[in-house]
């Protein structure tokens, strides 16, 4: 299946510009096709993380080369801002700034010198900025954040401040600038841990902003508890410093909030909506932080090492839209304002729309634009139809304007009818319209279980007001028959006094009355191995069934494949497993119960759990989430009464104290623990084995 | 003592036994002998070179480089084609000259061959004919010359046959002489004869033509964006060799061609034989020397990569070769001076179209007709919830209801001529079983609804193609991947992996497919043509044929060039029973075969080497063969794929389903988007309305003329003088005179 793309000019101006741009291109000479390759694509990450291909988002329409732009190579460009429609690129080896016109042709260069003329020689300069009249550059190695005017002439500078204000061993290095609409300036310095510079429009420093939380991972609290332990000064260098993550670059939006990303890989916050106190504001509707990266793990078996998904830059459009580039992937990711993956696309090759080493994003107009610095070039993607589409229904979605986002979702659905924040939006839309039915099945689509419980109360609901006089006539008959049954019934019952349990019976009425059921089975000696057989057979299908039939809005396991051994496993193995470790277990704490008597009791005590399972399945149908209380409630009684079971179970087909029970299922959990370690021992050591006999195989084939 | 009557039983027995054997030899010699269709012939030189030779069309002759002693050392060839009177030279007469190049470099340019030979540590390096100057002979062969090179380091001997045809320079490689000694330990790895054929100055003014895609253009004077070298191996890498990582998706190589434009004069070569064992490489001159250069690498011994140590964190590689160098058919490039007044990749494409006419093409494209082409999936096989119990199940996407149904709905919305091709259709879905009889799915109906299917498609004249897979194993098909399936170089069985877009790295949740061994894949197809007894269908559809081709290194191996053999056999037998095929981007070899090419591709990889794409495929094609695009669902603009379809006269297509679109999901078809019909139905309808008139009146008819006449506007001139100028700018532009809308287009008839 080929894939095709289109330019699509979101508004009139743009399309304009488009025209002007394209016909520009042609003059410079540098012609790449308009229509983009079929080899380009899309993906995006789904609720689970899982990556899913979509329909193409942006489409790379032209690479644009520092000699197409009529400014000679460029030779290691640094970074790239874009400013009132110019193009500003920091061409760091070649000690000088280039500006482009909106057709990303030459406008002018600006060349950085000294009031007197003499030439400022840039030393490692990282990063350019550009506000009012003025163009910031910060150099990383002479320390120093220029100020300069157009022509190039320094008007200012921002050295590192006095040392007696900074924190001790810090070192200013200056990588990336920007200035907010009230003049004030912000440096992102190389490795620092506290954040960003914040100087005044005066250009006096006056703190830090926006440093990152130290993570707080298990691998974190274990080396915070050797520390506490250990004194041992070898051992403390040895574990890894906490220190919070250093901020590589950031952006300004229209509102004056800085979003910054942080250079490390995997996690969450990777990208800050920081507000003026320095705390995050940017998370999902469900009130976490967002992932912005690539969520998946790549380990390359090439070069034997993990790649990660490292961010470099980031930009934001008035709609709130974040488009970060990742520089080890070379890819672009797109999130709406909620934190919610749109695309991703773009790559590391040398293709159209891939890259060698991206370093910088910014937009112009409704493009991207992505530096290469090796290539020293610039990329230009524009949005196709359906990422208008997916905008546009986005933004009247966060507007609340559901049933105004529809039109656009469908077109979205058309193109990709598996997207997600479509189907979420449609479903939304339908439940506005009062069509709960539909509203359900894009729910389940879109992977909302919160929003599928919704409508299926709102169906429920509806359903059972529009039953509810013969539902309460038919609960009156019913109330009144069993009444009348249980009076019926209990002037015959007046006659039998002692009652006979048969062995077929003996489950039901262990089930009935755990506390005198297991010692009447056991003096009874009415256990049957062939019921306790069927018992478990029962187990078995009902997990299944339970797993199976779920609900939507309840169930943990839609989507992952079934494995028949591992349920097998989950239930009538840990079954065996209970029970041998039981009956091991009771050879030396003295129990009188046989490996037969177990395996009936054990049994006969699953029942309760039985039926709180078929219980839970039925009832997730009539339920909500928001009636969880219930379920739950369900839930904890039936475990109650099979744990009660299971303990009275132990007790009596042993014959202890309540002490000596209690003493006994702890030692048999310890081992059950045990038998799965040695289980998982024996099994990583065949996988090791195999795997060296493999190799040794290959290279026996290969030798010969 | 033996009884009498144990006598006879054994002495029956050893006969049985005997008569078994020989047949069961017979029967595998009698398979072997099949196979070898074409074995190498000989041509005995019957003496020295004289030096030149021509017919009435061309001149070849034979000329020394000098060097500063005035002593004559290596030689090269200059074709002078008589009807144009232009001069093509095998390497740059000036090449000793040249201020960019040191002299290991101007060895190269001056070279008739260059050979590529691994050592015995299997490191590969590129040896120089030019080097071996002295012991370069030439001999006279009918109509040409032999020039055998005696590679003396490497102890490889190579030999090239050149001769002219009133149409072309040939160049064959006779495989028999190519001679490895023993003691050198050397062995040869691929041929590139004449790499500097017509190769361009940096400064002159041209480009090369390569088969990416629909075909690129690699400009003389653009830099190529920092990317110096293109290599594309022909019909996609042999994948029993080795097994590339999905790293980014790029458009194949579905034509073994390539061609330069210089000046004023342009040449198109095309790979007539061993085009399955070739890549096309291309390299910019500017940094090294001053000459770019395109040609063809001929692969005697195909070898790869492999990493031995991988599952102990330690990283060795070693080349692995194949045993047994191709000995079955001889190499065969052809050489095409292009005459006429385009020379470039219009008239390369022209070319292109009488070699595909003379060689087994035969015109299919009726007049008058435009159908709209419409792909339906079948089923997708997943994991699904039978009443609590989890199965793996086909799940119907497009049903043999469904598919009436859709029909119908084109036809009431004023689709007249239409085309389906149905995919997924039969036993397994989309783990389809290789098919030896017709066998239909359950899920998507019972049998009596297939057939009448069948029925009223062909009362309605609507053409079915139902897809038929020959390669892929899947899982409970009858055919096992360990015992049936090929075997890799390594001696593994190959696997399919299907890779993540995100990581590139296998998908683990979704299974893995195996291929099918030539040889049985050429039995399946037997079988299943013998099973044909009337066929309903209009024709049946052979994409995995057409687009997989690789060869098999288990107990019955066989090269690509065999395989190419034994799959042109195959589809000539279900030719022979169903009629033509339908290809769906396949290689060229399946073009004599086919009745319709759908989703040829609209463009290139776009390689940052390539300055842009160009409709080579669709000129050449367009008018012999019915060919469309690539399915407009995953086009986000109906308008572009509009004006495409005008540009190149391709037909439109879709890809379709009914319903259960979210079954793709977390199976390998998750990449299948857009396929809702319902969604496209009257904006389909719409644009195959507003496209036929002038796809019909251009069917069957040739492209004339293609070229650029602004930025994105593009004007194509069929042979009956239809004229029409296409325009993808969103804003209106004036080009020549003529005015045509912003994502417009104009029609004009001579």
């Amino acid at each position: 299946m080929g894939m095709r793309k289109e330019i699509a000019g979101g508004n009139r101006k743009g399309r304009r510009f488009l025209a002007v741009f394209l016909a520009a291109l042609l003059a410079a000479g540098c012609a790449l096709s308009a229509e983009a390759a079929q080899t380009s694509f899309s993906y995006v990450y789904n609720s689970k993380d899982e990556s899913v291909p979509t329909a193409l988002a942006y489409e790379p329409v032209a690479t644009v080369s520092g000699l197409e732009m009529g400014a000679g190579a460029l030779n290691k460009p640094q970074d790239m801002v874009v400013y009132d429609d110019e193009v500003y690129i920091l061409d760091a080896d070649n000690q000088r700034i280039v500006v482009l016109d909106r057709e990303l042709r030459l406008r002018r260069i600006v060349e950085p010198h000294n009031p007197d003329g003499s030439r400022l020689e840039l030393q490692t300069a990282l990063g350019v900025y550009v506000s009012g009249q003025t163009v910031y550059v910060a150099d990383r190695g002479a320390q120093t954040v220029y100020l300069m005017d157009q022509e190039g002439t320094v008007t200012g500078a921002i050295p590192s401040p006095d040392p007696a204000v900074l924190p001790p061993d810090f070192q200013y290095e200056p990588s990336k600038v920007l200035v907010s609409s009230s003049g004030y300036v912000y440096v992102v310095s190389v490795g620092s841990t506290s954040g960003a510079l914040m100087f005044d429009p005066r250009l006096d420093f006056i703190g830090f902003f926006g440093s990152w939380d130290v993570d707080v991972t298990e691998s974190l609290i274990f080396d915070n508890f050797w520390r506490k332990i250990m004194n041992s000064q070898q051992v403390l260098s040895a574990l890894n410093r906490r220190l919070p993550d250093p901020m590589v670059n950031f952006v300004i939006d229209d509102e004056d909030y800085i979003y910054a990303i942080r250079g490390t890989a995997g996690g969450r916050q990777q990208v800050r909506r920081l507000n003026s106190q320095g705390a995050n504001i940017l998370y999902t509707p469900s009130g976490q932080w967002g992932m912005f990266s690539e969520r998946e793990t790549w380990f390359d078996e090439q070069n034997n090492v993990y790649v990660d998904s490292l961010l470099c830059d980031i930009t934001v459009d008035e709609e709130g839209f974040i488009t970060v580039l990742d520089s080890t992937r070379g890819r672009i990711f797109q999130y709406d304002p909620q934190s919610n993956n749109l695309f991703a696309f773009g790559g590391m090759a040398s293709q159209a729309g891939t890259f060698q080493s991206p370093v910088a994003i910014d937009r112009l107009g409704e493009s991207l634009l992505v530096l290469d610095q090796k290539a020293g070039t610039v990329t230009v993607f524009r949005p196709t139809k359906f990422a208008d589409d997916v905008h546009t229904a986005s933004v009247l979605y966060q507007d609340g304007k559901y049933i105004e986002a529809k039109p656009y979702w469908e077109q979205v659905l058309k193109m990709d009818p598996n997207y997600e924040l479509a189907n979420i939006g449609m479903a939304k839309a339908c439940s506005k319209l009062g069509m709960h039915q539909e509203a359900l099945e894009y729910y389940r689509r879109g992977n909302d279980k919160e929003g599928y419980s919704a409508a299926a109360k709102l169906l429920r609901d509806d359903t059972l007001r529009r039953w509810f006089p013969c539902v309460l006539t038919g609960f009156v008959l019913l109330l009144g028959g069993l009444i009348f049954w249980l009076l019926y019934s209990e002037r015959h019952r007046k006659n039998d006094y002692i009652v006979q349990i048969s062995r077929g019976r003996f489950p039901m009425y262990c089930m009935a009355h755990p506390f005198k059921g297991y010692t009447e089975l056991k003096f009874e000696k009415k256990g049957s191995v062939a019921i306790a057989n069927g018992i478990l057979a029962v187990f078995f299908i009902v997990s299944v069934l339970n797993r199976q039939l779920t609900s939507f809005a309840f169930s943990t396991s839609d989507g992952v494949p079934f494995n028949l051994l591992l349920e097998l496993g989950k239930t009538v193995g840990l079954f065996a497993a209970w029970v041998v470790c039981n009956w091991a277990v009771s050879t030396f704490t003295d129990g009188e119960g046989k490996l037969r008597e177990i395996w009936i009791f054990t049994a006969y005590a699953l029942l309760p759990y039985i039926l709180t399972l078929g219980a839970l399945t039925l009832s997730s149908h009539i339920f909500s989430l928001q009636e969880r209380a219930f379920y739950d409630i369900f839930q904890n009684i039936g475990m109650l009464w099979f744990l009660v079971s299971v303990l009275m179970s132990v007790k009596e087909v042993h014959q202890y104290t309540m002490k000596q029970t209690i003493f006994h299922l702890i030692l048999t959990f310890v081992g059950i623990a045990f038998i799965i370690l040695i289980i998982t021992a024996v099994y990583s050591m065949l996988v090791q084995l195999f795997g060296f006999l493999i190799t040794l195989g290959n290279e026996l084939r290969m030798r010969s | 003592m033996i009884q009498a009557i144990w006598r006879r039983r054994i002495a029956a027995g050893i006969a049985a036994f005997t008569l078994l054997i020989s047949m069961t030899s017979a029967a595998g010699n009698a398979e072997r002998e099949k196979v070898a269709a074409a074995p190498p012939t000989a041509v005995t030189p019957a003496g020295p070179f004289s030096g030149r030779v021509e017919n009435s069309r061309f001149r070849l002759e034979l000329k020394h480089f000098q060097d500063e002693d005035g002593e004559s050392e290596a030689a090269y060839l200059v074709l002078s084609d008589k009807e144009t009177g232009m001069v093509w030279n095998s390497s740059p007469p000036d090449a000793g000259e040249d201020p960019l190049a040191k002299n290991s470099m101007k060895t190269a340019l001056k070279s008739l061959l260059q050979i590529r030979y691994a050592d015995q540590d299997s490191n590969l390096s590129l040896a120089n004919s030019a080097v071996n100057a002295r012991r370069t002979t030439f001999l006279e062969i009918p109509d040409g010359v032999r020039v055998t090179v005696r590679f003396e380091s490497e102890g490889i001997t190579v030999s090239m046959d050149i001769s002219l045809t009133e149409e072309y320079l040939k160049i064959t490689i006779p495989v028999l002489e190519i001679d490895e000694e023993e003691d050198s330990g050397m062995k040869l790895v691929s041929v590139i004869p004449l790499p500097y054929f017509g190769a361009l100055h940096m400064d002159e003014e041209g480009y090369m033509l390569v088969p990416d895609g629909s075909g690129a253009l690699i400009d003389s004077s653009r830099m190529g964006n920092g990317a110096k070298t293109y290599k594309q191996y022909i019909y996609g890498r042999d994948p029993a060799i080795e097994q590339k990582t999905s790293q980014l998706v790029t458009a194949n190589a579905r034509l073994p061609v390539y061609g330069t434009k210089k000046g004023d004069a342009g040449v198109l070569g095309i790979i007539h034989t061993g085009a399955s064992r070739a890549c096309v490489n291309a390299s910019l001159g500017g940094d090294t020397q001053s000459y770019h250069s395109l040609n063809a690498e001929l692969i005697y011994r195909d070898f790869a990569t492999v990493d031995v140590g991988k599952k102990t964190y330690q990283s060795i590689k070693v080349n692995l070769f194949e045993d047994k160098p191709v000995q079955e058919e001889n190499f065969e490039i052809r050489l095409y001076p292009l005459t006429g007044e385009d020379t470039g990749y219009v008239g390369m494409a022209r070319q292109y179209r009488d070699y595909l006419l003379e060689n087994g093409v035969s015109p299919s494209a009726s007049a008058g007709t435009a159908p709209l082409y419409v792909e339906l999936f079948g089923g997708v096989k997943r994991q699904t919830s039978v009443l609590g119990i989890p199965m793996d199940r086909v799940v119907p996407i497009t049903s043999y209801e469904d598919v009436r149904t859709i029909v119908t709905a084109l036809q009431d919305n004023g689709v007249e001529e239409l085309v389906v091709g149905y995919t997924a259709w039969g036993k397994g879905g989309s783990s389809s079983r290789i098919p030896l009889k017709m066998q239909h799915e359950g899920a998507l109906g019972s049998k009596k609804d297939w057939l009448s299917l069948q029925e009223e498609l062909a009362s309605r004249q609507i053409a079915l193609y139902p897809d038929l897979n020959f390669t892929d194993i899947y899982q409970g098909g009858g055919f096992s991947g360990k015992t049936d399936g090929i075997k890799t170089m390594q001696k593994n069985p190959l696997v399919e992996y299907r890779y993540k877009l995100s990581t590139y790295q296998p998908n683990p949740l979704l299974e893995n497919t195996f291929l099918l061994t030539p040889g049985k894949v050429r039995s399946a197809a037997d079988t299943f043509a013998a099973s044909l007894k009337e066929v309903q269908a209009a024709g049946f559809s052979a994409r995995t044929l057409g687009q997989k081709l690789y060869s098999d290194f288990g107990p019955e191996s066989v090269n690509r060039m065999q395989s190419q053999r034994i799959w042109e056999e195959a589809m000539e037998t279900l030719c022979g029973a169903a009629g033509k095929l339908l290809f769906s981007d396949p290689n060229a070899y399946a073009f004599p075969y086919a009745a319709h090419l759908t989703d040829v591709p609209a463009d290139s990889s776009e390689f940052l080497i390539e300055s842009r794409s160009v409709p080579f495929y669709q000129i050449a094609l367009h008018g012999i063969l019915p060919i469309t695009l690539p399915a407009l669902n995953s086009c986000s603009d109906v308008r572009q794929a509009k004006l495409k379809a005008l540009e190149t006269g391709c037909l439109l297509k879709y890809t379709w389903g009914a319903e259960n679109f979210d079954s793709l999901l977390g199976t390998e078809m998750d990449g299948l988007l857009g396929l809702d019909y319902s969604r496209w139905l009257t904006e389909a309808a719409q644009a195959y309305r507003e496209v036929r008139p002038l796809l019909q009146s251009v069917s069957g008819v040739c492209i004339r003329s293609h070229r650029q006449l602004a930025h994105e506007v593009y004007e194509t001139v069929y042979e009956n003088g239809v004229r029409v100028i296409v325009n993808y700018n969103e804003a209106q532009v004036d080009a020549h005179g003529e005015t045509v809308p912003g994502m417009g287009y104009l029609i004009l008839e001579e």
